[in-house]
């Protein structure tokens, strides 16, 4: 039986809603595509993602030069940041 | 912090890069010089934002972390570089810094992933049982008190990482005459992979690993061809895992997924079109404490097809030590 993922903004919200009408404690085939679902970014999430991060300072330095725009670095001391932060 | 407007703003006006610090600073060229003299990238443990301009300039620094200021210094940081004289601005130059070959690809000092790999995404997300045994996500006053109040937020959302499969290892998932019901052996290296470093609860918290010294003890995999239609395999992966560490701090950190996923492939092409698993089950001793009790933690695997720059960054698992992330080797092999 599938099971139906009660999803709003208002529930993103609320936050308090329950997700699943009954506990899917017990990964099977029925509810993995439901689980994946729920576990993946939603709608605002992680909103840094939406931004095309080059890994490389010096390629982002050539495309500035080349695009006429200005560089933003986002810096972490344990890797590059959107991935670990 | 990373707002609508926020992104907006970045995506339309500035090229944006994410790097690790201690890499860039370590530098022995004109960029590490700049890096060094600008104070462009963080020398702290924290995250540091700022804009420089394509000649290696700093305009601005903007503190992410700070609510309601970090949109303004952006935009104030756009305003200074919109000043600047127009011949320094004008698109189609080059950066003095860097020219031709000496352009660096991918990230400084840190490895990509391996010809042929698959690059699959990790994403991480806890829930909470509520009544009747329903599920949630987690909310502030589930977390304990301190860090746990301070990041709840970002304990809610859903954590990232990103899984390299090397080439010979997936390419030994695809059996060469499928038949349903055939058992596919898994090659032990993907195994360790996954018990080490892509079943571990510290993703989303910071840069710790929790299960780094499992073994193939800590879990079973199976893998079945489930149907066989002309040149397309589809295979079935299922198993679970016993993870287990005991923290210097007197705690014990727990995982114990069900793991089911699925496979397909085009034997004709030798080409993976699908590849994807979900890791459920109970976390407890939530790394650092930030959660009480044991509540339940689910992992999404999912091969990108064709992977963004931005998710071509190692894997945490990969940071420090990439042939042991590539071909980790089980301790219980090497006693014997």
């Amino acid at each position: 039986m599938k099971r139906t993922v009660v999803w709003s903004w208002g529930w993103m919200l609320l936050g308090a809603a329950v997700l699943s009408a009954r506990p899917p404690q017990s990964l099977n085939a029925d509810n993995y595509a439901t689980l994946r679902q729920q576990i993946k970014p939603q709608p605002g999430e992680s909103r840094y993602w939406e931004i095309p991060w080059l890994l490389s300072l010096d390629e982002a330095l050539r495309r500035g030069a080349a695009e006429g725009k200005p560089i933003f670095v986002f810096s972490g001391a344990g890797g590059p940041p959107h991935a670990f932060c | 912090m990373w707002t609508g407007e926020v992104v907006k703003l970045l995506r339309e006006n500035f090229i944006c890069v994410s790097v690790d610090s201690r890499s860039e600073w370590a530098r022995k060229d004109a960029v590490g010089d700049m890096v060094r003299r600008t104070k462009c990238v963080t020398v702290t443990a924290n995250g540091k934002t700022a804009v420089i301009t394509p000649q290696g300039e700093k305009l601005e620094e903007c503190p992410w972390n700070t609510p309601g200021v970090f949109a303004a210094s952006i935009r104030k940081a756009l305003q200074k570089w919109q000043n600047l004289p127009e011949e320094q601005r004008r698109a189609g130059q080059e950066s003095k810094l860097v020219s031709g070959s000496t352009v660096r690809k991918g990230p400084a000092g840190r490895p990509s992933p391996p010809p042929g790999a698959l690059v699959v995404a990790v994403y991480q997300r806890r829930f909470i049982r509520a009544a009747e045994g329903q599920l949630r996500y987690l909310e502030q006053s589930d977390c304990n008190p301190g860090e746990g109040q301070h990041r709840w937020r970002q304990l809610r959302e859903a954590a990232r990482d990103f899984m390299w499969v090397p080439e010979n290892e997936w390419k030994a998932l695809i059996p060469k005459t499928p038949q349903p019901g055939q058992k596919v052996p898994i090659p032990t290296t993907f195994a360790l992979r996954l018990f080490r470093f892509h079943l571990d609860p510290h993703r989303g918290l910071g840069e710790g690993i929790e299960f780094a010294h499992a073994d193939l003890s800590a879990g079973q995999l199976s893998l079945v061809v489930e149907s066989v239609q002309g040149d397309r395999v589809l295979l079935r992966l299922e198993g679970e895992a016993h993870l287990e560490a005991k923290k210097p701090e007197g705690y014990t950190t727990t995982y114990a997924p069900r793991i089911l996923g699925y496979i397909q492939a085009d034997t004709k092409s030798g080409r993976l079109t699908r590849f994807d698993m979900l890791a459920f089950g109970e976390e407890s001793g939530t790394p650092r404490k930030l959660l009480p009790g044991t509540h339940l933690l689910g992992i999404v695997f999912e091969l990108i097809e064709n992977p963004k720059e931005s998710e071509l960054v190692y894997p945490r698992g990969a940071r420090d030590d990439l042939r042991s992330y590539l071909e980790p080797a089980s301790k219980l092999a090497q006693s014997r």
